[in-house]
């Protein structure tokens, strides 16, 4: 479990280009959490999961990991960076190895681990992210940008981390690669990593795979809770620059209408159930 | 009129010494005033078929012509540029000076038009993107949207006929993908400037008069929205997906319910459910 508390960050402090990313966020991952990052572009998502993640000393606040409390964000860091593995937006940009199978080895070798331990990792984070085996040998270069993302994405879930961040990991994503991926981050839940934070523009792709949705806005954390209490507040978000899901604005359309339909329905297949239940018991 | 025309339009990278082939005798034909969506799995080759248009890439064989020019005629390289804006995902990495307006005038510039046309142009270009008020800001102070507008903005004050955009709102927060796809539509409607939006979100898509999609390098649909669209299963072979509202509607279809299927938009979604359930109640 992670606690930051009271977390400010400023870019280029003093200067006349300063530019206030966060202010004041206080943010707890607890073990299991699925937790979706949304907020408009520039409100310090970005900025706000490299602390998490221990690579970027905040100016001001406080970490607590498992519950020993660090009141110098650098003496927590090293602890932050052991548990959390951060998935950079574009990551395929950063391959290099000459091969997949190297670059995806990359992170385990650091951690120190045997060979044999290095070569289980590799297979096993492959194995996950749904990369064929054939695929390890070949250069990272000759993938297609789905294949590539998912091999960058390997090299962070082969160091097992507890907590597992991605920052926009289905942006530029075709359907089938974002419903795949999204898939493969939920099977990954809990079994091989304990936490998740998925950092996402799209409203569908959150309502599909958290439990709970943090709302930043202009460097505050102006909401945190599960999935279905965030969009049921569809007007605050959208004063946001954010919105609901296609498919929450269609039962809220119906609601409106008349339907007595649940509120807090934002999947199809929910939207779909609901529906077809009120139909045949009318009938 | 037709403004684009691949004909026989062969292309392939090469790489490593080994040839990707990515077109082989692909035939496109869009008309001056559409709007267009072209939709593909990743690696389809729409971002290759896109930079075809302004002659970042010219053909193997075959012959590509945009405004009436022949995009491998180097001597009129120019004069295509300025008829075809092009925008891509980043916007950072589209602006280039420090204040927004200078950022619009830029291209300006270097065609040597006259201040004083350059001052009506660039106004009338932030005022058609709505961020005139934004004038003399410097452009980090913007969000995501904002800045395509004003990279949007940069292209229309060179009164291009065509803009071609490659993923334009694919970093953008809801509401700024909204905004510029409302820029997009009204440029299409209100100024005819003929447009081709690369896009995976479906729900751009369906605001297109016509989608095209690729696959493996193929046209393999090519018709209205509300045609392709509720070929849901198709749709989805093709690694695409349709907007929640035509999912939904199909969805209560398929599970037997007396729906009328074909919507694209929340409120025809809502419109054929109220439909159903004022029949069957
Ligand atoms: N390296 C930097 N130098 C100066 N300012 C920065 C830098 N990186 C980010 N900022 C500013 O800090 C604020 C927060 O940025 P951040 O990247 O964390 O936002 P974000 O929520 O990830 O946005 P997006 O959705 O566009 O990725 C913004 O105002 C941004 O302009
Ligand atoms: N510079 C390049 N060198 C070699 N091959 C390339 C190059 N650019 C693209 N390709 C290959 O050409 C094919 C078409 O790529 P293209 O970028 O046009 O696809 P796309 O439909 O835009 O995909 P995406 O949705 O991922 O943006 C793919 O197989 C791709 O790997
Ligand atoms: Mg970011
Ligand atoms: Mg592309």
């Amino acid at each position: 479990m992670i606690e930051l508390k009271n977390i400010t960050y400023t870019y280029n402090p003093g200067e006349p280009s300063a530019r206030v990313a966060l202010n004041d966020v206080s943010l707890t991952l607890a073990d299991g959490d699925f937790v979706g990052l949304i907020g408009h572009t520039g409100s310090g998502k970005s900025t706000l999961v490299q602390i998490i993640a221990g690579l970027l000393p905040p100016l001001g606040g406080t970490a607590s990991v498992d519950g020993t409390d660090f009141s110098e964000y650098k003496a927590a860091a090293k602890e932050l960076r052991k548990k959390v593995g951060l998935v950079f937006q574009y990551p395929e940009h950063q391959l290099f190895e000459e091969t997949v199978y190297k670059d995806i080895a990359f992170g385990p070798k650091n951690q120190k681990l045997t060979e044999d331990e290095i070569d289980l990792r590799v297979r096993e984070a492959a194995r996950r992210v749904r990369l064929e085996d054939g695929l390890l040998e070949k250069s990272p270069f000759d993938l297609s940008g789905g294949q590539k993302r998912r091999v960058a994405i390997a090299g962070v879930v082969a160091m097992k981390p507890e907590i597992l961040i991605l920052d926009e990991p289905t942006a530029g994503l075709d359907p089938s690669g974002r419903d795949e991926l999204l898939g493969m981050l939920k099977e990954l839940h809990g079994d091989w990593c304990k936490t998740i934070v998925l950092v996402s523009h799209s409203m569908e792709d959150i309502a599909r795979a958290a439990g709970t949705a943090a709302v930043m806005n202009g460097g505050r954390l102006v909401m945190n809770g599960p999935v279905e209490e965030i969009f049921s507040r569809g007007d605050e978000l959208r004063s946001m620059g954010l919105n609901t899901p296609q498919i929450t604005r269609i039962v809220d359309g119906l609601i409106k209408a008349g339907l007595p339909l649940e509120k807090g329905i934002f999947t199809v297949e929910a939207a779909a159930d609901s529906i077809e239940k009120l139909v045949r018991s009318k009938r | 009129m037709s403004i684009i025309k691949a004909e026989n339009l062969s292309f392939s990278y090469e790489s490593e010494g080994a040839e990707v082939k990515v077109f082989e005798n692909l035939n496109i034909d869009i008309d001056e005033g559409e709007f267009v969506a072209v939709l593909g799995h990743n690696g389809s080759g729409k971002s290759t078929f896109a930079k075809h248009l302004n002659a970042i890439l010219t053909p193997k064989s075959g012959r590509v012509t945009v405004c009436g020019i022949d995009t491998a005629d180097e001597s009129r390289l120019f004069e295509l540029r300025k008829n075809v804006g092009m925008v891509f995902q980043n916007p950072d990495n589209q602006i280039v000076a420090t204040v927004v307006e200078e950022d619009v005038a830029f291209g300006l510039e270097n065609l040597g038009v006259p201040r004083e046309e350059m001052r009506r142009r660039v106004d009338e270009a932030l005022k058609v993107v709505r961020m005139y008020d934004y004038r003399t800001y410097a452009p980090h102070l913007l969000s995501g949207g904002q800045k395509q507008r004003v990279a949007i903005a940069g292209i229309l004050a060179m009164e291009p006929r065509c803009i071609v955009l490659d993923e334009p709102t694919a970093m953008l927060d809801p509401i700024g993908r909204d905004e510029v796809m409302e820029t997009v539509r009204r440029l299409n409607r209100e100024k005819g400037i003929t447009i081709v939006l690369i896009t995976h979100y479906m729900d751009e898509a369906v605001k297109a008069d016509r989608c095209i999609v690729m696959d493996r390098g193929k046209i393999v649909m090519d018709d209205r929205p509300a045609s392709i669209f509720p070929k849901v299963e198709e749709m989805r072979a093709l690694g695409l997906d349709v907007p929640q509202a035509t999912e939904l509607v199909w969805e209560l279809k398929r599970r037997g319910l007396n729906i009328e299927t074909g919507a694209l938009r929340s409120a025809g979604a809502i419109e054929s459910i109220l439909k159903m359930t004022r029949d069957q109640l």
